[in-house]
């Protein structure tokens, strides 16, 4: 066969062309299965704390694991890079904070009704459900 | 020769801009879907909370605290976006890469 040299060139530069795009797009990270998958164990866990906040005391060991857990989880997302996976860290971060803010409302409540449970944890899980949908957007098998 | 190039490079901007136009047309729906549905779903919140106070079953305070927390869901909902669009530039560049190698490498000579 015969050698086209402008057709190599025009083919060389597209091929560098499709280079620099994949580059361009490494700014963010890839669907982490270990992020979903403590995601979809936490919020359960967190639901089932929530749901004893109508006893007379509050369960510190439980409520300290949940904290520990969603501590961990934040540093795991902070480990991938700020700047590639800021998005993940804050909303790992807010979830800390609504579940800080719930614990400390019932530590100065008391033992809290029906409604202000099912408010709160509501909110929680909705702020869960984002984190879980966020990740679930980087699975390019989708 | 230089015929070949430009019928190949008409054919490659068609496809790629049909790629990017449904990309584009799907990330601008679904964020509409969210942000509707987000609006909707705060409202309601809203209301119950409004409620709820009325009724005296919570406090001022759970209200504030609902409403500061709601805030944060909204800022979340504005994150989960940027992770939207920026999924949306990675698929297109594996599409944009894949059209290249396919179409093009066959023809390297």
């Amino acid at each position: 066969m015969k050698t086209n040299p402008k057709m190599n060139v025009f083919i060389l530069t597209m091929v560098i062309l499709a280079m620099v795009v994949g580059c361009a797009a490494l700014n963010q990270t890839r669907f982490d299965e270990t992020t979903y998958t403590r995601l979809t164990d936490l919020k359960p866990e967190v639901a089932r704390v929530y749901e004893s906040f109508d006893e007379p005391t509050l369960n510190d060991d439980a409520v300290e694991e949940i904290e520990l857990k969603l501590d961990q989880l934040l540093e795991h997302e902070k480990g991938k890079g700020i700047d590639r996976n800021q998005e993940m860290v804050n909303i790992v971060g807010r979830i800390i904070t609504i579940y800080t803010d719930d614990v400390e409302a019932r530590r100065k409540e008391g033992p809290w009704n029906q409604t202000n449970i099912d408010n709160s944890l509501a909110i929680i899980e909705k702020a869960f459900d984002q984190a879980i949908e966020t990740e679930n957007l980087k699975n390019r098998k989708k | 020769m230089s015929m070949d190039i430009k019928e190949i490079a008409v054919n490659l901007g068609e496809e790629f801009a049909d790629i990017f136009k449904n990309e584009l047309f799907g990330v601008l729906e679904e964020a509409k879907k969210d942000a509707e549905q987000i609006a909707r779903e705060a409202a309601k919140a809203i209301e119950k909370y409004t409620t709820d106070l009325a009724h005296g079953e919570i406090t001022k305070d759970d209200y504030r605290r609902y409403i500061k927390h709601w805030e944060l869901i909204l800022l979340n909902e504005a994150d989960k976006q940027k992770v939207r669009t920026k999924s949306m530039i990675q698929r297109l560049a594996d599409q944009i890469q894949e059209t290249i190698w396919e179409k093009l490498m066959p023809k390297l000579k």
